[in-house]
């Protein structure tokens, strides 16, 4: 019967009796043991990525070090500067693990390694800083485990010394920085007060009066600005090149003005390869020649910057993926008051033969002067010039007479062999040279330049556009180049909303528009009140204009920076934080 | 009476056929609950690391790109557009993170710490107040989260500061409701 007492279990099943009471014991152990080596390798998880966070912040921080803190480091040994960054990158690193609640000693842990990574290794020098940091770990279980028996042995056995550690790179790239710098004439005016110094009513040149006001003119000003902006670079790293501009942009000499400029090196002969670094007594020499006088060509003064990174090897026009990435500083205080006519599309030149290519025009507004040396009337000069947009490098052009040194160019000289003394003649023969130019070229007649340029129609109307545009296609070729063009301008703002060119006619105000647009500033870029209609960006609208969106969609195209600047007193603050944006960008 | 104790005894005796389950019916909550244990442990680890890497990529990006401005608006501005970036990119792996960044700048002469610490910006602070303090201390005991030395502004002129804030909730609170938890991964970024 079932009642009967241990009938039904046999012999072997009373034998079992604990057994899972035991099992469980085993289990138990062995599951504490699991929970502790989890444990443990969370730990060493956690504390590796915070490792990781701190020596990341350490490296990156302690390498801005060298950009914020630059007028500290400046007048160190490189032995100080090098003690300096890395204390800097220890600070950072050790402020990380703290707020993570990992203590260390940061002077043991934390191993930073500053120094500029020698030219040799595949090419530039630039500035490199590792930091390594350690952590101990007080293990529960894991040294318990014998890691040897599978190969590893640099697990610590006794409390787990190196138990974490992490280790990341900061690097600040050399900078390649091509300024250009309007020196024109409204730049003699005192940084303070009106500009009735530059009428031909007045008594005082710019500089008496200045004097008299007790104020620097805005040149003065510029050139302590651009030594702020070189000081913050390093002359042995960094590129720097210098293009002051009025009617024409040179890098031999100012045409106008005798004012230098400074190239890239090498300067002359040796190779033609740039090398790294700039000479700062160079700037120094270069910015005492500066005078203010003539009008604003920015078209030219992009085309002879571009024109000296071609000559260094640093830009590529026909390879410009392999173009090093250039800073372009542009500096006006008026708007364009001279530039290039472009032509939309490549037309043969019947009458000479060969494919010329596109090419474009020239053309400045100048002051006559009348053979006795009293002050004739003002007119137009314009010639062919080559230009990197197109390619009519065929067309040498002397760069101090700016007339082509080649036959069998339409030659188009508004004097036509003399200097016309009265405006009326001047005119006819410039009518004239313009017609000889259209008919060799024919090109739109919509309003692409806002006139019809054809053969016996005058074209004066719509030229002073042609200064913004040339202006903002050199820039758009540029950016094409790998460059980012930051802009600085000064003055009072233009507050004229009904056309892009803001009052062309003016031209001492600053034109917020155009200069947004040559800095391609999307975020900041000059935007309409709202009683006007805005916010909006305005657009220009010639032909082949590129809209802001379009150069968005151009991965190609930077955004770059407008730095509005009101008072020439504010210009080395400005310049100082276009240097601290370039330098930040190269912090990889 | 002897019937009576025999039928106890032979009650007794038919419940060890039963007792291997018994004790499986006790255990099982244990091992249930330490097998969800080593699932939230797998679990933390992810949201761990997503808070550290996304608050280390807010401070250097925001660092390259924004440390250089100056004027508050363009700052805000800057860093609001960083932090958005970024916040995006972490609500796409959990919902609800949160991310703040702020600009620090001392003014004063270098080498000294008496000048002032000026909050040039702060992104993201109506989402959820920044809970970056200044200290005075060198030492190095506990630390509330968000305290951080003054002294590290002072000496680095320029600091970003990113704090990130993934909310976290066991598995067990999801599936017992009622029961409330505010709790979750918060983690800064010094730059």
């Amino acid at each position: 019967m079932m009642l009967q007492s241990c009938s039904t279990r046999r012999r072997s099943d009373r034998a079992e009796d604990g057994a899972v009471l035991v099992m469980m014991a085993f289990l138990l152990a062995a599951l504490l043991a699991v929970s502790g080596l989890a444990i443990d390798a969370g730990n060493l998880f956690r504390a590796r990525l915070a490792l990781q966070k701190a020596v990341d912040s350490g490296a990156l921080g302690g390498i801005a070090a060298t950009i914020h803190l630059n007028d500290v480091v400046q007048g160190m040994s490189a032995a100080e500067q090098r003690t300096f960054i890395e204390a800097r990158a220890r600070q950072i690193a050790h402020e990380n693990l703290l707020s993570d609640g990992l203590t260390v000693d940061p002077d043991i842990n934390i191993l930073p390694d500053y120094f500029p990574a020698a030219a040799g290794d595949g090419g530039t020098q630039r500035f490199r800083l590792t930091v390594r940091a350690t952590a101990d770990i007080p293990y529960l279980l894991l040294h318990l485990v014998p890691f040897e028996i599978l190969g590893a042995s640099s697990v610590g056995r006794s409390g787990a010394v190196n138990a974490a550690a992490a280790q990341a790179t900061a690097e600040r790239e050399s900078a390649t920085v091509s300024l250009v710098l309007d020196v024109s004439r409204s730049m003699a005016c005192p940084s303070r007060g009106d500009c009735s110094c530059l009428t031909p009513e007045r008594t005082d040149s710019c500089e008496d009066v200045a004097e008299r006001m007790g104020v620097p003119t805005k040149i003065e000003l510029l050139k302590s600005a651009v030594t702020t902006f070189v000081e913050q670079f390093d002359s042995g790293i960094d590129r720097i090149s210098m293009v002051p501009f009025n009617i024409v942009g040179t890098t031999d000499n100012n045409y106008a003005t005798g004012g230098k400029a400074v190239r890239f090196l090498p300067e002359d002969g040796e190779s033609d390869v740039a090398r790294q670094g700039f000479q700062r007594d160079r700037f120094q020499s270069a910015l005492a020649n500066f005078q203010a006088v003539s009008s604003t060509n920015v078209c030219d003064a992009f085309m002879q910057s571009y024109e000296e990174g071609r000559r260094v090897g640093l830009l590529h026009p026909d390879d410009p993926a392999r173009n090093e990435e250039l800073a372009v500083v542009y500096f006006s205080d008026g708007a364009p008051t001279a530039g290039r006519f472009l032509f939309s599309a490549p037309r043969e030149l019947p009458a000479h033969g060969g494919d010329m290519g596109e090419y474009d025009y020239l053309h400045y507004s100048v002051q006559w002067v009348e053979a006795d040396g009293s002050a004739g009337g003002s007119g137009y000069r314009s010639w062919v010039g080559p230009s990197p947009l197109v390619r009519s490098g065929s067309i040498p052009i002397d760069r101090v007479t700016l007339s082509p040194v080649t036959d069998g160019v339409p030659e188009c000289s508004s004097t036509d062999g003399e200097a016309p003394s009265d405006r009326l003649r001047f005119d006819a023969v410039f009518d004239r040279c313009i017609a000889t130019m259209a008919a060799h070229h024919p090109y739109e007649t919509t309003a692409t330049y806002g006139n019809n340029y054809g053969v016996d129609t005058p074209f004066r109307d719509g030229w002073r556009e042609q200064y913004y545009n040339c202006a903002i296609e050199m820039a758009d070729f540029y950016r094409n180049q790998k460059a980012t063009v930051f802009v600085i301008g000064l003055g009072q703002p233009s507050t004229v909303f009904t056309e892009p060119y803001q009052d062309i006619d003016e031209t001492f105000l600053r034109k917020d528009v155009f200069l947004s647009r040559v800095a391609n500033d999307y975020t900041a870029a000059y935007r309409v009140p709202r009683h006007f209609g805005g916010p909006v960006h305005p657009e220009f609208s010639y032909h082949n204009y590129r809209t802001y969106a379009e150069l968005q969609a151009d991965h190609r195209s930077a955004e770059g920076l407008f730095i509005p600047v009101e008072e020439s007193e504010e210009l080395e603050e400005a310049f100082r934080n276009a240097a601290t944006r370039i330098l930040l960008r190269l912090v990889r | 009476m002897r019937s009576i104790v025999r039928a106890l005894r032979s009650i007794a005796e038919l419940d060890s056929r039963g007792t291997a389950v018994t004790e499986f019916a006790i255990i099982a909550p244990v091992l249930f609950l330490i097998s969800i244990a080593g699932f939230e442990f797998s679990r933390t680890f992810k949201y761990l690391e997503v808070a550290k890497m996304l608050s280390r990529e807010t401070s250097s990006i925001a660092f390259r790109m924004c440390s250089g401005e100056t004027d508050a608006q363009k700052a805000n501005r800057c860093l609001e557009s960083v932090r958005q970036d970024l916040e995006g990119f972490g609500r796409n792996l959990f919902e609800g993170t949160v991310v703040l960044v702020s600009l620090y700048r001392y003014r004063g002469e270098y080498g000294g710490c008496d000048g002032t610490i000026d909050r040039i910006a702060v992104a993201g602070a109506e989402l959820r107040p920044s809970a970056i303090r200044f200290i005075e201390s060198d030492a190095t005991e506990e630390r509330e989260p968000g305290e951080l030395n003054r002294r590290v502004v002072c000496d680095n002129r320029v600091v970003i500061v990113s704090e990130v804030f993934i909310p976290y909730t066991t598995i067990l609170t999801m599936l017992l409701p009622g029961i409330e938890q505010a709790g979750g991964f918060y983690d800064v970024a010094i730059m």
